[in-house]
């Protein structure tokens, strides 16, 4: 490596790339010499395996230091500086609680340790040490930590700031792994890939998998509009996006620079770049279910149960009313009925039917109206042939048409259709035959229309979830159509290059309410090399709900409904513009019946109604209906003849009755947007220049060479599992490192390698470079847990020396790279906010759960930007809504990241609107005002003595004489600012949210030290 | 210099310009008397806003101090206001042929040519038409350059915003304001050195166009509303003066002590002082903005009197930008209220005739104004005024009374010091479709701009992510062709 290099600015280095390249017509070195590179570039530190260095000789009278502090002693010792002296206890206890829990110990736990401390220092620390590990706040400050690292986001930013679905479920899985001291190695798996373990990591207790929540982890990207057809470089950026965060958070290593040419300094090649680019492109954007299984199979089971005896009670019912179709008919038939008499529903219906004027040929009771209006001229026979002959040449036309010009892809009417992908609760990969009854939910109807064959998400109820997925369309015609239906604003469109929010192109994208089955076109390709998929959603499953105000239309009731299914028949490809159109077999059935009988007169007309109906009925009856029976039978349960009035029988209504309330008693199912594999995976073309439009070879997919060697990924699948491997691997020289590192710049305010998110030449050097491989290889050997490392560094001397550097020591090393003192440093703002929160006594301790938003002065709706409760109704920080496009202003002013990369460091600035957000902003004058509130309720005897405990519950300690009475001085004089009786002072509420808003503003209240 | 001068004879009606920097040690010791006494003796010693030029020799000679981002988001029509089209006129209504080339947004369908529905007068020594539409900043021509070459990358409001405030396509990077304050630091300590005087809307792509992104975070735009209270907890939680003044001073003594036993820690210590600054910011800021002690001529100037709500509104925040700059703020934006449009002030679809008189109304005598008022006060030769949107819109319609977003040919200008005032540079086609001639790119304005202030945009460098980063990465051209 050359310093001159590196100091060359960025647009010089491409500069001479390019030229360098153009004569290869690429901007990446060819292999050949990529390779030569590769291998001067492979010496880099970082890159070589974890070493086990000698632990250093215990520096004289400091025999009992661990090898942490050996390693630091000796640094310290070459320099001649030496550690400072331990901090004393209550320092002590309150930078435990601030760096490992993200709170201040309260007054009786710091009084507690300071008297085991004196008894026991080696002790009290360590129990105090376990005591704050096991605390689920642990989890809480190291989530939030771990949140910085993979831009965690809620919302997706850009123009709709849409939501993605669901991200605070991974906060949850987060704290939850911090607590279990999850394996590190496990962590990396399941977020890189937790959809592809077997088994999965579940939880019992919760019910769902864990493991298929972590990836979440892709999906905190800004995402745009998603029209990848028109703008190709949007999905590149958002495919960017994920390698930047994949490689920064795992690997310290920039590959997003070898996007448009091989990395300029580091051992990163286009090629690499592009390889990764192939495995995500191999993935697709999902929301995932997290429920177990057996957590709805009970319910589920006796639905099925009891929807079978109603099946069965119902056949009874129904088979006993078709012996009423003739005598219905006919009194629909007769012409002089009178208004008064009393008719059926079913001779009302079909009386309408019969005079509507536009009753399409594939209607039930189109024949029997033709012969109901003959001319008095024309017989009853001749009519009748004549209805056969139009049929039959009709149905011809439209059959020959069909099979013409489409060629069936699937039909979904027996076994699990290959290559179709179904997930959620509601939907059974298994399609269900013809005849199947789906229970009215409500109201005083027992059933809805049975359904024809197909596969459905509602078939026990339409508040179960269900996403189902084509596989790639194959592009050799030019159309697909699907025979679907849906209701609830569930959603079917088509997903192009796994574009998550695509609306616009590849056929666009379409909410059913309450649609009935019908055929749904779209172009099997959009054109070049896209690939797309069809996607059919319930609104739970659906990556864009809720979708920008109107387009999934404005009825609030709708919007806000849980129930919402899909269901799917049959896909054919084609190459014309029209979809398959409606056979007619359903009347074929009536014609060919009566062919054989002799059809003389109107009475023989409804004699063939009577039998195909009783015929069709009998065969669901006996679990052989088919679509064309299904037709039959809907007709008469849409006219009424057959029962399915709730009152029609008492048994019944019972059974609907308890179906109604098993169903209303079913949780709500469980998701949160994650990543999945779409059968076999693929190879992605490389592109020139980083040109979305540019395209050169395709790219074996595999892990950095460097890291992983150069074969590709064998895998039937995207290749994310095997990555994951490479990256949770023992030997891997980066990953327990940079995750060391993490640790380490929590527990000390810098990293031993201070740019935690960067390892490669641009990078800082390690300070302590055998300390960072003593603790790598120990992290990985005692099964890469968190919480042992932690406690083996915070147990250290290194950890527990005092903050006050000597002059001699600042002299030579101001930055404290050597450690010479404990750094003093300001709390993050969740911290700080957290602080106030739980000094104030407001603090709800309460863990996990959706978040709330952040504080706003007015909400803006059309960008999912809602107005939270001014103190987050007292919870934690991380339970604060994290939006893009506007954040939580009091924690953004504190530096929280906007999160668009990984920021394993954030910025610590220092600004005078912060200065004023702590003096004015409303937050802290409503905390200042809580904890008044709970002052001036005590039993104090004077205003020293409360100061005393105001002291000791924001600081940990009471004040020193000169603090006491510069407070009391204070007291006294916003007594006579305030103009408060002295003998009120105690119970002045505005005198002492005054001076709780005092402590609130204090330094030492907000940095740790 | 007779500007600064005058400028800083001003001083005690704004928060002073910055004097020389006392030691951190120095001002704790003199600030022993206790808060007010520190606050009355305006020592000024902070680096809170100091950039890149405190360390380091600016670039170039600097040409201007200031700059006022005039940001007309939505994409204003430049077929309907600075390039007009007479051939539009003869194919008006006719069907327009293949755009698959085009980068569209917009629905598919029949698109026809429109010819616009204003005319065009000329102006100036150089005769340079402008619609009427602007009738207010045609009068100030001659210290305009027009620029009607420029192209953008995608035609989306978000991707735009974004582009046009940090040279990329996707949020993350720093602003251009940001930028320039990281150069060249705020001129007044006091006040930040990027200032967005908004309109309490949120913009396609966030509130991140006006971000830090990786730079630290006292680079960001601090946002000033133009109802209400101005600036988010400027407004003392305290009724009483005094109460807050004694909490303070006791608030003081507990941290110096704080400070003390930690034998003095820098961010400690700057924080303290923050809140030296903040106090005084509790009432030098409303005195900033406060436009009372503004003439009533200067009201009418600016339209500040205006009956129509959003001029009034848009009219105070020029005014106020005129404050800002003789405070010493190095950039300040200007954003228009979209009223019922989500996507952008000028973004009309469908009714462009309303919505860009509408717009017009309200942003062209205020505009016109603030560039005379700092002429006749002699600041426009340290100013730079730039009127730009992330893109213009098409010569052609979807429903005839609309126009779509359009990035292959538009038109911005930017007037003041520097600036060869009264030129026009680059053309689109006959038919205002694509920029032909003297090509004119964001990276080129972005480059142009810095040029101005006396940063190399090739050397103005941060280093993140492996790279060092800059505003216009690998790109830009100086557009030395409209500079004086």
């Amino acid at each position: 490596m050359t310093r001159s290099f590196l100091d060359l600015p960025h647009r010089i280095v491409i500069g001479l790339l390019v030229s360098a390249c153009a004569a290869l017509g690429t901007t990446t070195v060819a292999d050949e010499s990529w390779q030569k590179v590769l291998e001067v570039r492979r010496s880099w530190w970082s890159l070589q395996p974890v070493q086990s260095p000698e632990i250093p000789p215990a520096i004289q009278g400091t025999s009992s230091d661990q090898p942490i502090d050996r390693f630091v002693s000796s640094r310290l010792d070459q320099a001649g500086l030496n550690r400072s002296a331990s901090a004393d206890g209550r320092t002590l206890i309150r930078r435990l609680n601030l760096v490992l829990v993200g709170l201040p110990p309260t007054p009786s736990q710091v009084d507690q340790f300071v008297d085991d401390y004196a008894h026991d220092p080696r002790q009290a620390y360590a129990r105090a040490v376990d005591r704050l590990l096991s605390s689920p706040r642990f989890g809480e400050r190291w989530a939030r930590h771990w949140m910085d690292v993979v831009r965690f986001s809620e919302t997706h930013g850009y123009e709709w700031n849409h939501e993605i679905r669901d991200a605070w479920q991974y906060r949850d899985y987060v704290i939850r792994a911090f607590n279990a001291d999850l394996p590190y190695d496990q962590f990396i798996r399941e977020q890189i890939a937790g959809d592809l373990l077997k088994p999965p990591r579940t939880n019992g207790q919760l019910g769902i998998n864990e493991s298929i929540i972590g990836t979440a982890f892709w999906r905190f990207s800004e995402l745009a509009h998603d029209n990848c057809v028109i703008f190709p470089e949007l999905r590149y950026d958002a495919l960017d996006n994920q390698i930047d965060t994949l490689t920064k958070a795992f690997q310290a290593t920039t590959v997003s620079c070898a996007r448009c040419h091989d990395h300029k300094i580091d051992a990163v090649s286009t090629i690499d770049y592009y390889a990764l680019i192939g495995i995500l492109e191999s993935s697709r954007q999902v929301i995932h279910t997290l429920d177990l299984p057996d957590v709805f199979t009970t319910k589920q089971d006796k639905l099925r149960e009891l929807k079978s005896e109603i099946r069965q009670q119902l056949a009874n019912l129904w088979v006993e009313a078709t012996g009423q179709v003739a005598q219905s008919i006919e009194k629909a038939l007769q012409s002089d009925a009178s208004e008064t008499d009393e008719v059926s529903h079913f001779v009302q219906a079909l009386r309408e039917q019969l005079q509507q004027e536009d009753l399409g040929l594939e209607h039930v009771a189109l024949p029997l109206q033709r012969i109901a209006q003959l001319e008095s001229e024309v017989s009853v026979a001749d009519a009748w042939q004549g209805l056969v002959d139009e049929y039959n040449q009709e149905q011809q036309t439209r059959a020959s048409f069909n099979s013409e010009n489409f060629e069936p892809w699937v039909a979904f009417n027996h076994d699990p259709v290959e290559g179709w992908r179904t997930t959620g609760l509601g939907a059974d990969p298994r399609p269900c035959q013809s005849g199947e009854l789906v229970m009215a939910l409500e109201g005083d109807q027992m059933v809805r229309p049975l359904l024809p064959a197909g596969l459905y998400t509602h078939l026990l109820s339409d508040r179960l979830n269900g996403t189902m997925h084509s596989p790639w369309i194959p592009t050799r015609t030019k159309n697909v159509s699907i025979q679907i239906l849906g209701g609830g604003l569930s959603m079917v469109r088509a997903v192009i290059d796994s574009c998550s929010l695509n609306e616009y192109v590849g056929g666009g994208l379409e909410y059913l309410d309450q649609a009935p089955l019908q055929w749904k076109q779209f172009p099997t390709s959009a054109g070049g090399p896209h690939r797309s998929y069809i996607e059919l959603t319930t609104k739970s499953d659906n990556l864009r709900w809720p979708d920008r105000p109107g387009r999934a239309g404005k009825d609030e009731a709708k919007l806000d409904s849980p129930r919402s299914w899909f269901g799917i028949a049959r896909a054919v490809f084609h190459d014309c513009d029209e979809s398959p159109r409606a056979e007619l077999t359903h009347l074929q059935a009536l014609f060919l019946r009566s062919q054989s009988e002799d059809i003389g007169e109107i009475a023989d007309v409804i004699a063939a109604y009577q039998s195909t109906c009783r015929d069709a009925v009998q065969a669901w009856c006996d679990g052989r209906a088919t679509d064309t029976d299904v037709v039959w039978i809907n007709w008469l349960i849409s006219g009424g003849l057959l029962p399915n009035s709730i009152d029609a029988s008492q048994s019944l209504a019972e059974l609907v009755r308890e179906y109604r309330a098993v169903e209303s008693s079913l949780p709500t199912p469980r998701v949160v947007a994650g990543m999945a594999d779409h059968g076999a995976g693929f190879e992605s073309p490389l592109l020139k220049g980083g040109s979305a439009t540019d395209l050169g070879p395709l790219v074996p997919r595999r892990f950095l060479e460097v890291v992983a060697g150069k074969s590709a990924i064998e895998t039937a699948g995207s290749g994310r599992r095997e990555m994951a491997e490479f990256i949770a691997d023992k030997d891997n020289p980066l990953t327990a490192r940079v995750m060391v590192n993490r640790v380490w710049h929590h527990l000390f305010g810098s990293g031993i390698v201070v740019t935690t998110d960067d390892f490669g030449h641009l990078g800082e050097m390690p300070t302590h470079p055998q300390l960072l491989d003593y603790l790598s290889r120990e992290f990985v050997e005692r099964g890469w847990s968190i919480k042992k490392l932690i406690r083996e560094i915070v147990t250290s001397r290194t950890f527990q020396q005092s903050s006050v550097p000597s002059a001699e020591a600042i002299e030579q090393d101001p930055l404290n790279r050597l450690l010479h003192h404990y750094p003093v440093r300001r709390l993050d703002g969740e911290a700080i906010r957290d602080t106030f929160l739980a000094v104030s006594g407001r603090l709800d301790s309460r863990l996990f759960g959706s978040s709330i938003h952040p504080y706003r002065t007015e909400p803006k709706p059309h960008r999912k930007l809602d107005a939270g409760p001014l103190d987050g109704n007292g919870r934690r920080s991380l339970y604060l809504k994290i939006t893009r496009m506007e954040g939580a202003q009091f924690l953004e002013l504190f530096d929280l990241p906007i999160p668009m990369s990984t920021r394993g460091r954030r910025d610590s600035t220092n600004l005078p609107a912060q200065a004023l957000a702590l003096l004015n902003d409303p937050f802290l004058v409503d905390q200042s005002r809580f904890w008044s509130v709970q002052l001036v309720a005590r039993h104090d005897d004077s205003a020293a003595q409360r100061i005393d405990y105001m002291f000791t519950k924001a600081l940990g300690r009471p004040p020193a004489d000169r603090e006491r009475s510069r407070m009391t001085n204070l007291v006294e004089r916003l007594q006579k600012i305030h103009d408060i009786p002295s003998d009120e002072i105690l119970t002045s509420s505005v005198v002492w949210q005054d001076v709780s808003h005092t402590l609130l503003n204090l330094k030492e209240l907000i940095y740790v030290r | 210099m007779s500007a600064k001068e005058s400028s800083t004879n001003r001083k005690s009606e704004c928060p002073g310009r910055a004097p020389a920097p006392f030691s951190r040690r120095d001002m704790l010791k003199s600030a022993s008397n206790g808060f007010g006494l520190l606050a009355l003796s305006g020592l000024m010693a902070d680096r809170t806003y100091a950039g890149l030029s405190d360390r380091e020799q600016p670039h170039l000679t600097p040409k201007v101090k200031h700059v006022v981002f005039c940001f007309m988001a939505g994409g204003v029509s430049h077929v309907d206001t600075f390039d007009p089209k007479p051939e539009l006129e003869k194919i008006h209504d006719e069907l327009v042929g293949d755009l698959s080339k085009e980068k569209k947004t917009q629905g598919e369908g029949e698109r026809k040519w429109k010819k616009c529905p204003w005319s065009f007068q000329r102006y100036g020594q150089a005769g340079i038409p402008v619609s009427e539409l602007f009738p207010w900043t045609a009068g100030c021509i001659e210290h305009m350059a027009v620029v009607r070459s420029m192209v953008a990358e995608l035609p989306l409001h978000a991707t735009g915003n974004i582009f046009l405030h940090s040279g990329r396509l996707r949020a993350g990077s720093p602003s251009l304001g940001a930028w320039t304050t990281y150069g060249l630091g705020s001129e007044n300590r006091n006040l930040p050195g990027y200032i967005l005087l908004e309109n309490g809307k949120v913009p396609p792509g966030g509130r991140e166009n006006f971000a830090n992104g990786f730079l630290p975070a006292n680079f960001q735009a601090t946002p000033i509303r133009a109802q209400g209270v101005p600036l988010a907890n400027i407004v003392p939680a305290d009724a009483n003066a005094d109460a807050q003044r004694a909490k303070l001073e006791a608030l003081l003594g507990q941290d110096r002590d704080f400070a003390d036993t930690l034998r003095g820690h820098d961010a400690i210590e700057s924080a303290i002082r923050n809140y030296e600054m903040a106090y005084r910011m509790q009432t030098a800021i409303p005195d900033l903005l406060d436009l009372s002690r503004e003439t009533k001529a200067t009201h009418r100037l600016y339209g500040v009197d205006s009956d129509d709500k959003e001029k009034r509104l848009y009219a105070i925040q020029c005014l106020r930008a005129r404050r800002l700059i003789e405070a010493g703020v190095r950039f300040i934006e200007i954003t228009a209220n979209p009223m019922d449009l989500s996507n952008g002030t000028w973004d009309q679809h469908r009714h462009l005739k309303e919505g860009h008189e509408k717009n017009a109304l309200v942003t062209d005598q205020p505009i016109a104004a603030l560039i005379r008022d700092l002429e006749q006060r002699g600041l426009l030769e340290e100013t730079l005024i730039v009127w730009a949107g992330e893109m213009g819109r098409t010569p052609h319609t979807l429903n005839v009374h609309g126009r779509d977003h359009h990035v292959a040919g538009f038109t911005i200008w930017m007037a003041g010091g520097g600036i060869r005032g009264g030129t026009v540079y680059g053309e689109t086609d006959e038919l205002g479709m694509n920029a032909v001639t003297d090509i004119v790119t964001i990276h080129d304005l972005h480059a142009t701009i810095l040029h101005l202030l006396g940063l190399d945009h090739e050397r103005l460098t941060f280093r993140h992510g492996g790279r060092d980063m800059s505003l216009t990465d690998i790109h830009g051209r100086v557009v030395h062709e409209i500079l004086a």
